[in-house]
């Protein structure tokens, strides 16, 4: 087999595992939110609710296509799929067992931020096209917050890579088998850096409880006010893929990837649930906590995660430097 | 419950960091808890005893008649007038010749079945009477019926209701004087 095609099939195998995964891990929160308010959630499509995403995929796929009259048409139908793009891209990366992934590059973690803030890009386009004002204060909102903790998160997510030594995923997951070996277990800088991930991959996602740029209350959805149909469908699959992503990268940079009891097959499968269990904690978070103000945001970040990111990055180099090199 | 706010940069991360432990606390404690919800149209939840539900006509249980003397009482204390009766007058007593009920526009204030002095209109122990046609929810007096025979009917009925607020005074006991009867209760 030519190893073009071998790509190409690999690359569409995940593409589509994705996609799958995004459309039941909105059922999986749905689920998990309406337990923590003492609700059952979705459960009259099929047993159980599960064929819920289904029902709502189709349903997003029979609505009208609304495009506002004075909404930039260029603009504002090319912003879902420029939104989509990076947040599908992140997967490319992703080791999910040795040797098994789609690229396998050796500055993958770099790849994976640097493409992880791009989706700011499709978001400002969609708000900016709607020609809506509350889409384009939330596109504002937006870029003003991602701006503010893509710094504290890029901090944050380097604390494995000196640890490891390495810029390559498979490298950072290899680096930390056997469960006291999970970087989360490392004496104090690991805890530290693992609740530092999570408050900025809240921030960077735009989660509640920093969800300002969607803010329900104030801005009805947010950018993506004006979508309909198969455009909001896609952007609420980049939403969640990117989501999932993040929660990938957490499991893998934190929880130790594939390692775990059992055989070697078992390991995609402990990924997948350690990604899961920061995706629900992630949730936790959401349905737990209340949003906070515009300026008490960035003052979180600016005055407090920037600087703590970076004096834990700063005391991690030197913790390796004391240790006698990376990976010791 | 409410604890004095610390200060400082540490007082102020403690207390950020209790305030997240509590918020987590309670949705934790949530989702262990069994869920409260009741599904619906296959289980239905036990109605309390004096639901107000959708009104009906009784027949009398012993010889079968119509309860309802056509009295009108009901038709004037309606608040949003929803009730029209005619009377049909006949020998030994009376009766409704119609009665219809606009159930879309009443208000189950149960006045109705407070002044009925027959016990004719009561209140059914189900408020199933979702319809996608407004014209279906204007009883008449056969459907009124019908409705009566179709649920269990609520506790309260015009004279049982009326006993309740001033019980009927127990027969005296013999030689003694009712007032002082009444105060050694």
């Amino acid at each position: 087999m030519p190893p073009a095609l071998y790509d190409a099939i690999v690359a569409f195998v995940v593409l589509n595992a994705v996609i799958g995964m995004v459309t039941y891990v909105t059922l999986l929160e749905r689920k998990f939110a309406a337990r923590m308010q003492s609700r059952i959630g979705p459960h009259r499509v099929g047993p159980h609710g599960l064929l819920q995403p289904i029902a709502d995929a189709l349903k997003l796929m029979m609505k009208e296509d609304v495009i506002p009259r004075t909404a930039d048409r260029g603009v504002y139908n090319l912003a879902p799929i420029v939104f989509l793009i990076p947040c599908m891209l992140i997967f490319a990366t992703l080791p999910f067992a040795p040797g098994l992934g789609i690229a396998d590059l050796n500055i993958g973690i770099l790849f994976f931020l640097a493409v992880s803030a791009m989706e700011i890009v499709g978001l400002f386009m969609g708000g900016w096209g709607s020609n809506n004002k509350y889409a384009l204060i939330s596109a504002m909102r937006a870029v003003n917050q991602i701006i503010s903790y893509d710094l504290p998160f890029i901090f944050v997510a380097l604390v494995p890579v000196v640890l490891t030594g390495s810029l390559n995923l498979s490298a950072i997951a290899a680096a930390q088998q056997g469960v006291l070996g999970w970087f989360v277990f490392y004496p104090v800088i690991g805890q530290l850096a693992f609740v530092a991930y999570i408050v900025t991959t809240l921030a960077a996602e735009n989660r509640v409880p920093f969800d300002i740029l969607e803010a329900e209350s104030e801005l009805i959805a947010g950018f993506r006010v004006e979508y309909s149909g198969m455009k909001f469908a896609l952007i609420q699959l980049g939403e969640y893929a990117h989501m999932i992503g993040t929660s990938f990268l957490g499991a893998l940079l934190f929880l130790g990837a594939w390692s775990g009891p059992g055989p070697a097959f078992m390991g995609p499968i402990w990924f997948l649930g350690k990604a899961m269990a920061v995706f629900l904690l992630v949730t936790w978070i959401r349905w737990s906590f209340v949003r906070i103000r515009v300026d008490q945001i960035l003052a979180i970040s600016w005055k407090l995660m920037l600087p703590a990111s970076l004096l834990l990055l700063m005391a991690t180099a030197l913790v390796v430097v004391l240790r006698g090199g990376a990976g010791a | 419950m409410r604890r004095q706010q610390r200060h400082g940069f540490w007082g102020e991360l403690a207390d950020l960091g209790s305030a997240v432990g509590r918020a987590m606390r309670v949705t934790l404690v949530n989702f262990i808890r069994r869920p409260i919800t009741v599904h619906y149209p296959t289980v239905e939840r036990v109605y309390p005893d004096r639901f107000r539900g959708i009104l009906a006509l009784t027949y009398d249980t012993e010889t079968g008649e119509e309860n309802c003397i056509g009295c009108r009482l009901c038709e004037y204390i309606c608040p949003p007038q929803v009730i029209k009766v005619e009377m049909l007058k006949a020998e030994k007593r009376n009766f409704a010749k119609t009665f219809t009920l606009e159930l879309y526009a009443c208000e189950f204030c149960e006045l109705c079945v407070q002044v009925c002095p027959t016990d004719a209109i009561i209140m059914m122990k189900s408020f199933d009477a979702a319809t996608a046609d407004r014209r279906e929810l204007l009883f008449d007096k056969d459907r009124l019926h019908q409705v009566g025979l179709q649920f269990p009917p609520s506790w309260a009925t015009g004279n049982g209701l009326r006993d309740m607020q001033t019980p009927p005074k127990a027969p005296k006991a013999e030689g003694e004087p009712a007032k002082a009867g009444s105060k050694a209760e």
